[in-house]
């Protein structure tokens, strides 16, 4: 029972930056959630808003000249503190990441097999032929036929939906209690991308995993996601779950996302366009970062923090049109984890 | 606004160029082939043939927008590419208006250029990283005998046209502008020459869904006041309904069917239009897809499946569907509704001929 309503993950106040001579990037400024095991939360984000980085900064994946603050926290350890060595150990059994180009993912001299079997030996600490054993056990669930004969193959021999099956036995071959995954259906075409999602689907529910999925693609979010999280500028603008935030969606930004899917728009028909372009973070955003491109901006907007406004259980808005009854800062964090765990 | 009407606005905005009268179609294409032969090693048996596209015809009307979707490799690019003659086809005829391309007694290459243009995916590969905006766009009419004075004042007028104030926007590089703002340029670029027809390749499948929206208004604006015509390839089957008046699907360099927008959308008749609409992902979280509607990876265009090309990832596959390519039926007159399918086909000895009804779809 613990297991079932345990968190998987708890992030809090995630903040990067970017530090080169030259400039400060704000990828992320202070983003904070809690997945339950089992769960899936969908990050719905355009480029640049900071979903890749957060995923990134989870699996502590960015360079050096990235500035990350707060906690990471998965199964009583903060990922952002433990040593690296401990990391190695963690990344894979605990916590394990897909990819949007799976060519990037696997080594490009070693078959896939081998690779799998790689990870499973150094992880289990068991004899090579029992990982291949498990190598083989792995491609059959995640559906890839001949199973056999795909395991002697290079990454180049097979097709992209192919590849991505295999990244994902990869991703799974230590049972992760978390998975992170970063656009893995962008590159493939629609009917395979379905194929990928449903597979997704039934391996999160098998494995009872909890899974943080990264997209641009609301129809994609909507398929695999229980809760969804609005990421505008390196921040959450909108969150609760998948239904909340899909009918009543109240954020303009969220708003103008729904609008521009062109489901259900007429031929012909104008199209209700956010104006302007995603901002350049260069530096800390103070009010909200979405009010330039506005229809309702007021002058508080961009002086004062955005409050937070509860529109449900768990739907949480960051908005000054929404009243913000609930304070600013501080308290959005707690509350999305009251929201949450009610 | 009637059908009537809008062909009456058509005729009176119709350019001078407008040579074939209303009635004619702007572009028509017929038997359409680019097949690309692959280097021979020493241990095939066979030489690859990778039928990019083979043996295609259709048409499009003054004013409309033509939409080509499918899958990668279906030649839906390739297509492009050889409408534009930036590759030369195999075989096959294209008539401009009246008039064939690339024929001693027909329109030049150089002639097509001015009325056709083409807008590419990749906005930033497509612009030259060392030149500033304003001499993007007049690049092309200087290189068509306008002076260089003459060419920068109407790719100023250009620039406006397309949403970006000359004054900010006309000495800036490529690497300084947004996906979008270039895209923009890649726009004006293309109408420098004030074309007939645009082609546009997966034009706005790189920018963001915020921007995609200010493009696509774009795109209807200026088809309106420069009475364009488009041929819009996508892999977005929501963005070819918005934009599109006419459908062609293209499954691995063929088309396997074509009609009204609104048709193939409601009652699609191929298969494999069917298992590409139901593939869309949900719009409502309430219902979501359970089933997929195709299993496998679209076939490898080296040497293709016999037949109908479609049979090796059919539910409806049978014998005939293996040795006979089906040919192009009637669904819906009125509705320029066609598919190649063995099903729609009444001589066809399919089992489920003529039938509407897909049970297991």
């Amino acid at each position: 029972m613990s297991a079932e309503s345990g968190i998987a993950v708890e992030v809090e106040d995630l903040s990067i930056r970017f530090v080169t001579r030259e400039r400060t990037l704000f990828a992320v400024n202070g983003i904070s959630f809690a997945l339950r095991q089992g769960e899936v939360l969908g990050v719905l984000g355009e480029s640049g808003s900071g979903k890749s980085v957060t995923l990134k900064a989870m699996m502590r994946l960015l360079p050096p000249t990235a500035i990350v603050s707060g906690k990471v926290c998965v199964g009583g350890a903060d990922l952002l503190a433990v040593p690296e060595s401990k990391m190695e150990e963690l990344r894979g059994r605990k916590i394990s990441m897909i990819f949007q180009e799976p060519m990037t993912a696997f080594d490009p001299v070693f078959t896939i097999g081998e690779q799998i079997a790689e990870t499973i030996v150094r992880h289990e600490g068991c004899s090579w032929r029992d990982a291949e054993k498990g190598a083989l056990e792995l491609l059959e669930r995640v559906q890839i036929p001949s199973a056999r004969q795909r395991l002697g193959n290079y990454p180049h021999e097979m097709s992209g939906g192919m590849r991505q099956r295999a990244m994902i036995a990869l991703a799974l071959s230590c049972k992760p209690s978390l998975l992170l995954a970063d656009e893995p259906t962008t590159a493939l075409d629609v009917t395979v991308q379905m194929q990928i999602l449903l597979l997704l689907r039934e391996l999160q529910r098998e494995l009872g995993m909890a899974v943080v999925f990264v997209t641009h693609d609301i129809g994609v979010a909507l398929e695999v996601s229980d809760r969804l999280a609005v990421m505008y500028a390196g921040r959450f603008v909108e969150t609760g779950t998948t239904t909340e935030v899909v009918r009543r969606a109240t954020h303009p930004y969220t708003k103008g996302l729904l609008n521009s899917t062109l489901k259900g728009v007429e031929p012909g028909e104008r199209l209700a366009a956010i104006r302007g372009a995603p901002p350049v973070l260069a530096t800390q955003p103070r009010g909200c970062s979405f009010a330039p491109r506005c229809d309702l901006a007021m002058p508080v907007c961009t002086g004062e923090p955005t409050p937070v406004a509860r529109r449900g259980a768990s739907h949480l808005v960051c908005c000054h049109r929404s009243g913000g009854l609930h304070g600013t800062g501080a308290t959005v964090r707690t509350s999305i984890l009251q929201g949450h765990s009610t | 606004m009637s059908a009537t009407v809008k062909s009456a606005l058509r005729e009176a905005q119709s350019s001078p160029f407008d040579r074939g009268g209303p009635q004619q179609p702007l572009i028509a294409v017929e038997g359409l082939r680019k097949h690309f032969r692959l280097k021979r090693s020493l241990l095939d048996r066979e030489q690859k043939v990778v039928r990019a596209v083979d043996d295609i015809s259709f048409e499009l009307r003054k004013g409309d927008t033509l939409g080509i979707v499918g899958e990668s490799g279906c030649g839906k690019s390739t297509t492009a590419r050889l409408l534009m003659h930036l590759i030369a086809p195999d075989a096959g005829t294209i008539v401009f208006d009246g008039d064939p391309v690339n024929t001693v007694r027909g329109l030049s290459l150089r002639e097509m250029r001015r009325q056709m243009q083409m807008v590419f995916q990749d906005s930033y590969a497509s612009l030259n990283p060392r030149a500033q905006v304003l001499d993007i766009i007049a690049f092309p009419a200087r290189i068509h005998g306008l002076p260089a004075a003459r060419a920068r004042e109407r790719a100023e007028e250009l620039l406006d046209q397309v949403g970006l104030r000359a004054g900010q926007f006309a000495r800036r590089y490529p690497h300084e502008l947004s996906g979008g703002q270039r895209q923009r340029v890649n726009i004006a670029r293309a109408l420098a020459l004030g074309p007939r027809l645009v082609l546009l390749d997966e034009a706005v499948s790189a920018l963001d869904k915020s921007v995609e929206a200010q493009v696509l208004n774009l795109l209807a604006d200026l088809k309106q006041q420069l009475s364009l015509s488009y041929i819009f390839i996508s892999h977005d089957l929501n963005v070819v309904r918005y934009i599109s008046d006419r459908v062609l699907v293209m499954y691995l360099g063929q088309i396997v069917e074509s009609g009204a927008t609104k048709a193939i959308y409601a009652a699609p008749r191929h298969p494999y239009t069917r298992a590409l609409l139901s593939a869309v992902p949900t719009m409502d979280p309430e219902r979501r897809t359970e089933v997929a509607p195709l299993v496998g990876d679209p076939p490898n265009p080296i040497n293709p499946p016999s037949g109908c090309r479609f049979h090796t990832r059919c539910a409806f596959a049978e014998e005939v569907c293996k040795r006979a390519v089906p040919r192009m039926s009637v669904v819906d007159v009125s509705a320029g509704h066609n598919a190649a399918c063995h099903m729609v086909d009444e001589t066809s000895g399919h089992s489920r001929r003529g039938s509407t009804e897909m049970a297991a779809s």
